[in-house]
C-alpha cells in the first residue's frame, strides 16, 4: 500500500493534458525536403490544443481530437525553362516609306530562375496513445505522457488546399515575367501538376511528425524533497518530506482513473 | 526589365538608322547624358556611295553583348552603302540597358536623341495601357494598349504566335506621331519610326 494515493478521473485527466499542452507552447522547426521534383527549404511553427482523454488500464492515456495548430512556410527555386518550352517571338518584318523594308531579329525569352513562396496554416487532428513515465530528473519527480508511434495525420485535405495555395503563389511569382502573359495558365498548372497531391504531402507528412513524434507531455511535476513545515526557529528546523518512489498508471474499477502513488519518508 | 525606353535597349528592343549621307560614322554605347561606357567611338560605320532614296537599301545587323563592364558589338566595323540600314539588338537577358550614339563629319545618330530616319522598336512584354512620350519634350504621344490574347487551347496558341510576326508602327514626324492609340497583344512590337523631327527619346510615362 503506497503512502500516498491520488486518482484522477478521465475528466481530470483531460484538463492535465490541456494543462501540459498549454505548458508545451509553440514549437519551432526548419530544414528543407523534397516537394515532387523540387527541393524546399521550410520554417514551421505548431501549438497542440484540446483533446479528450479515454484512460485504458493498465498503462494507456489515449487522448483523442487532439488539434496540432500549424503554420508552415516554405519556397522552392527552379529553372522555369525546365518547366515550360522556351518562347521565340519571331522575325517582324515591316515596311517603312523613308526607310524601307526591314525586320527584327529573333529573340527568344531565356526564362529565368524563380523561387514561390507559400504561407499555409491549418488545423490537424489526431488520436494518439500516450504511456506513462514516472522518473526521477535531477531534484525533481516527473510523471510524462510519451506518445506511443507516430500517430496518422490526415493530410489529404491540407494538401490540396496548399497545392491551391501554391498555384497561386506561383502565378503571383510568374506574372512579373516578361511575355510569360500567354503561358502563364500553363505554367502554373506544368509546376502544380508536376508537385502533385502526393509531392506536397511527401513534404507536410515529414514536417507534422516532427511534431508529434516522441511528443512528450509532463503531466505531473514535483520536487522529491519538499517541505511540509517551514523552520520557525533556530530550535525548530523546517520538516521536509522526501518523496521516494513515484509510480503512475491507469486503473479500472468502477471507472477509469489515473492513478499516481507515492512513498515518502522523513 | 522590359520598359520602354529607346535611351536604354534591352532584349525585346531594337534601334535601327538608314544611312543617307556618305561618311565614317564613329559609334558607341553610352547611358544618355554620360560619356560612352569604356572607350569611346570603338565601332564605326564607314558609309559609301550617292544615296537613292527610291533605291531599298540592304539590313546589316549589329549583336551587342556585355563583355564586362564594357558593351561589345559584333561586327565592330561595317561597309555599308548609303540607303543600307544597321540594326542593332541584344540577346542578353541580364544586360543594363544601353543607347547607341554615333558621328560622321557631318550626320550624326543617337537612339536617345533620333532625328532622323531611325526606328526603335519595342516588344510588349506584359498586359496593360502603357503611355508613351519623348523624354526630350518634343511633343509627340501616344497610348499602346497591350491586351493579353486567348491562348485557351492549342488552335489559340497558334493564332496568337502568328500575331507575333505582325508590328504595329508609329510615324513621328516634326512635333507629331500619326497614331495616337496602337492596340496590340503581348509579345507584340511596335515600331517607332521617326522620318524628321528634333531629336526623339520613346520613353514610358511614369
Amino acid at each position: 500500500m503506497p503512502d500516498i494515493l491520488v486518482a484522477a478521473d478521465e475528466p481530470a485527466a483531460t484538463e492535465l493534458l490541456h494543462d501540459a499542452e498549454a505548458t508545451l507552447g509553440t514549437l519551432s522547426r526548419s530544414g528543407s525536403g523534397s516537394l515532387g521534383p523540387f527541393n524546399a527549404n521550410w520554417s514551421a511553427s505548431a501549438f497542440l490544443a484540446g483533446g479528450t482523454v479515454d484512460l485504458i488500464a493498465p498503462n494507456v492515456i489515449r487522448l483523442a481530437n487532439c488539434e496540432l495548430h500549424y503554420n508552415l512556410h516554405f519556397s522552392f527555386s527552379f529553372d522555369l525553362s525546365n518547366i515550360i518550352p522556351d518562347f521565340c517571338l519571331p522575325q517582324v518584318c515591316i515596311h517603312i516609306p523613308f526607310v524601307g523594308t526591314f525586320c527584327t531579329p529573333t529573340f527568344c525569352v531565356n526564362w529565368p530562375t524563380i523561387t514561390i513562396p507559400v504561407n499555409f496554416s491549418d488545423v490537424v487532428r489526431f488520436t494518439a496513445d500516450f504511456s506513462l513515465n514516472a522518473h526521477l530528473s535531477g531534484p525533481t519527480w516527473l510523471i510524462d505522457a510519451v506518445i506511443v508511434g507516430i500517430p496518422n495525420l490526415q493530410l489529404s485535405v491540407a494538401a490540396a488546399a496548399i497545392l491551391a495555395a501554391l498555384g497561386v503563389a506561383a502565378a503571383a511569382a510568374l506574372a512579373v515575367i516578361p511575355f510569360i502573359g500567354p503561358l502563364l495558365a500553363g505554367a502554373v498548372l506544368a509546376i502544380t501538376a508536376a508537385i502533385g497531391i502526393a509531392g506536397v504531402t511527401g513534404l507536410l507528412g515529414p514536417i507534422l511528425s516532427l511534431f508529434v513524434a516522441g511528443l512528450t507531455f509532463t503531466i505531473y511535476r514535483q520536487p522529491r524533497i519538499f517541505n511540509v513545515l517551514p523552520a520557525s526557529g533556530a530550535l525548530d528546523p523546517a520538516v521536509n518530506i522526501r518523496l521516494d518512489r513515484i509510480a503512475a498508471s491507469v486503473s479500472h474499477t468502477d471507472e477509469d482513473e489515473l492513478l499516481i502513488e507515492a512513498d515518502i519518508s522523513a | 526589365m522590359n520598359t520602354l525606353d529607346s535611351r536604354f535597349c534591352r532584349p525585346g528592343d531594337t534601334f535601327a538608322q538608314r544611312f543617307s549621307e556618305p561618311g565614317n560614322y564613329a559609334y558607341d554605347f553610352n547611358l544618355p547624358g554620360l560619356p560612352p561606357f569604356g572607350h569611346a567611338n570603338r565601332y564605326s560605320i564607314n558609309v559609301k556611295g550617292a544615296f537613292d532614296p527610291n533605291k531599298q537599301g540592304k539590313q546589316h545587323f549589329v549583336t551587342v553583348r556585355r563583355e564586362g563592364t564594357n558593351f561589345v558589338a559584333d561586327p565592330p566595323k561595317l561597309e555599308i552603302e548609303t540607303g543600307d540600314l544597321v540594326l542593332w539588338s541584344t540577346n542578353e537577358v541580364n544586360t543594363s540597358g544601353f543607347s547607341i550614339s554615333g558621328k560622321s563629319e557631318t550626320d550624326s545618330f543617337n537612339s536617345g536623341d533620333m532625328v532622323r530616319n531611325a526606328v526603335y522598336s519595342h516588344a510588349f512584354g506584359s498586359p496593360g495601357e502603357i503611355e508613351w512620350l519623348d523624354a526630350n519634350a518634343h511633343g509627340p504621344a501616344g497610348k499602346i494598349i497591350v491586351k493579353m490574347p486567348k491562348t485557351d487551347s492549342a488552335k489559340d496558341m497558334e493564332a496568337f504566335k502568328e500575331t507575333l510576326a505582325q508590328g504595329a508602327v508609329i510615324i513621328i514626324n516634326g512635333k507629331k506621331a500619326d497614331k495616337t492609340k496602337v492596340e496590340i497583344f503581348v509579345g507584340q512590337t511596335v515600331f517607332f519610326a521617326v522620318e524628321k523631327a528634333e531629336g526623339i527619346a520613346i520613353t514610358e510615362r511614369l
